[in-house]
């Protein structure tokens, strides 16, 4: 459904994003992870035509972003950073409008309300709204033309726990009906909950590119920590041997009250690719 | 370009924008200030205007007679007073500009030549008009007795400045809602319809329309929404003040050409500032060039005052609605007017054309 390809734009001497290739496919949702300035809201940009690249090539719907913007248009939306809705129209007469413009029936527009829980909210002004309503009624006005792709940059962002939970919720649904989404984040558990697949974007360039588990498998520690019943705590190493019979004798004793864990978290992954925490 | 798209954003605009105070404000203070043009002058201000009282024991051609001397210089009352006491009280009273008392058998003696006595009460500070009664009385006297003037007087009027009369024919109501008019369109073109264009950009509603429609979509929608309120405005104007053009269509015509061209120049201003507010605080400054050569046309002024406002848009567009409200060729080339108005207007899109090329690319 996506796929680039040595996708470049640079400005001036800046190499905002700097030969990323990967591909998405039909239903998955990707996640676009990095640093401020790593590239992710470029990236989007040039994937949704709102920026031509230096050099490289991207393909989204089936057709090329940068030759083929008008025929992309209907087939993509895409929920901003910024919450961009008109202050003074009213949540249905935003999501009537941008019905209109995409030529969808007005239907849509309850259906949408209904879906991100803004029905009895529907008649008031958008300037009335909380951040939360904000943010689901950007992502209802970017599901009116039922888009086969959509991008979401920095969907929570701002939002309190409960507001992010119920709207990675609604992601979440979007990728199990079949809507692809490319989003960006900056946040690893949202990422790691969400994405079938990350990429990591470092000064422009992809740094790592799989599933949340295998690279977390990759570049994780393989080691285990043991709380023993006289209260302290061992490290073992899961590919040695002699720490594997130690772990045996100590359960065959019933030494043991608890054993964790230490796979790395994909934090953990991207500060070591990266150099530093985001 | 997609009709259905700019319709779309035009209804939107429409409805929403004048919600906002800063176009509303755009819109209500020049139909204010024609209001206030409307009830605080009069048509007529610039012919003077007297009263004359008489008193007559009998009838009199007299006062009809100054009355026809004068003619359109002067806008003449008559008012028959009982005796020569209540004439002169008219006069003191400032309630009469001029007083005459005529004795019995008056006309008859006039035309037998026997030069009867006539008595005149002119106030201490004769008024204009006042004072040409007084000085055109010997010429109706001797029309009553009559004797033919002593030459006759023929007055050509030659060389007459271009547009200098054209304030007087229109008079001075007309001219000052003409200039409200000018500046109602001035205020939707270049205000209202680039704040509406500002705020787009400014609150980023710009990028989530252009994820479906184009930059020159958004933009002829913002242009359309100009027109519309100065297709509203203009006229409800023009009735709230009863001001009918005589030349309908080619008031239509300026208020078309002129609107198109302005609103090219505000759409390029929306792009130029960052914010609304930013363009509300510097929209005094900006419109000052384009309203100023509006109060200029019809007045004399310097020759190279004269030869800017000729290239001018907004003075050439004042010359065309002063010809069509009075109906009079007032000012001459009307073609020219049209071609300097829509020479502006073409520059203005030549430009924005390219800077949503850029945009675009």
């Amino acid at each position: 459904m996506v796929e680039v390809s040595d996708l470049r734009k640079h400005y001036g001497a800046v190499r905002a994003v700097d030969g990323v290739s990967f591909a998405v496919g039909a239903g998955e949702v990707f996640g676009l992870l990095g640093h401020n300035g790593a590239g992710k809201t470029t990236t989007i940009r040039l994937l949704t035509g709102r920026a031509r690249p230096t050099g490289g090539r991207a393909r989204v719907a089936g057709f090329d972003a940068t030759t083929e913007r008008e025929r992309i248009k209907p087939l993509i939306n895409l929920v901003f950073e910024d919450q961009n809705l008109y202050e003074r129209l009213s949540g249905r007469d935003t999501l009537r409008l941008f019905a209109d413009l995409y030529g969808a029936p007005r239907g849509r527009v309850d259906e949408l309300l209904e879906v991100v829980d803004l029905t009895a909210a529907a008649r008031r002004k958008v300037r009335t709204y909380s951040t939360g309503m904000r943010q689901r009624l950007l992502i209802a006005r970017a599901l009116v033309n039922r888009p086969r792709v959509l991008f979401l940059d920095e969907p929570t962002r701002g939002l309190d726990p409960t507001s992010a939970r119920e709207l990675r919720g609604l992601i979440a649904r979007l990728g199990e009906e079949g809507t692809t989404v490319v989003l960006t984040t900056h946040d690893m558990e949202e990422a790691d909950a969400l994405c079938h697949r990350v990429a990591f974007l470092s000064q422009g360039r992809l740094v790592a590119l799989d599933a949340p588990r295998e690279l977390k498998l990759r570049y994780g520690q393989r080691t285990a920590a043991v709380l023993l019943r006289d209260r302290s705590e061992r490290t073992v190493r899961l590919d040695d041997a002699e720490d594997a019979r130690r772990l045996a004798a100590w359960m065959t004793e019933g030494a043991v009250l608890a054993v964790h864990s230490q796979e790395g978290t994909l934090e953990d992954v991207f500060v070591e690719l990266a150099g530093r925490p985001l | 370009m997609h009709p259905r798209l700019i319709l779309t954003i035009f209804r939107k605009d429409v409805l929403d924008a004048i919600r906002d105070s800063r176009v509303l404000v755009a819109v209500l203070v020049p139909l204010g200030i024609g209001l206030f043009y409307n009830v605080t002058f009069d048509d007529d201000d610039t012919q003077p205007k007297a009263t004359l009282a008489y008193a007559s024991p009998e009838q009199t051609r007299l006062p009809e007679t100054l009355r026809e001397v004068v003619g359109d210089v002067t806008d003449v009352t008559l008012r028959q007073a009982e005796s020569a006491a209540a004439v002169q009280r008219l006069v003191e009273d400032e309630d009469a500009d001029l007083g005459l008392v005529l004795p019995t058998g008056f006309d008859a003696a006039v035309a037998r030549g026997e030069a009867p006595a006539l008595t005149v009460f002119q106030p201490a500070s004769p008024s204009l008009g006042g004072d040409f009664l007084a000085a055109s009385l010997d010429l109706a006297l001797r029309r009553l007795a009559g004797q033919a003037a002593p030459a006759g007087v023929q007055i050509a009027v030659v060389a007459e400045e271009e547009g200098t009369l054209a304030i007087e024919r229109l008079g001075l109501r007309r001219w000052a809602v003409l200039t409200s008019v000018m500046f109602l369109i001035a205020m939707i073109s270049m205000l209202a319809v680039p704040v509406i264009l500002a705020e787009e950009a400014e609150r980023k509603t710009l990028d989530a329309l252009t994820m479906i429609a184009s930059y020159a979509d958004v933009t002829a929608a913002k242009a359309l929404v100009g027109l519309c309120y100065v297709a509203l405005a203009v006229p409800l104007l023009l009735g709230l003040t009863r001001l009918a053009p005589d030349d309908v269509l080619g008031f239509v015509g300026m208020t078309l050409a002129l609107s198109v061209t302005l609103i090219g120049f505000g759409l390029l201003l929306g792009g130029l500032f960052r914010s609304a507010n930013q363009l509300n605080t510097w929209s005094g400054v900006l419109l000052l060039p384009v309203l100023a050569p509006v109060f200029l046309v019809g007045l004399s002024v310097p020759d190279l005052v004269a030869a800017v406002l000729l290239a001018l848009p907004t003075s050439q567009a004042t010359r065309l609605a002063m010809n069509a409200l009075s109906g009079e060729a007032l000012f001459p080339d009307p073609a020219l007017s049209y071609l300097v108005v829509l020479a502006w207007g073409a520059a203005a899109y030549a430009l924005l054309l390219w800077r949503l090329s850029r945009r675009e690319g």
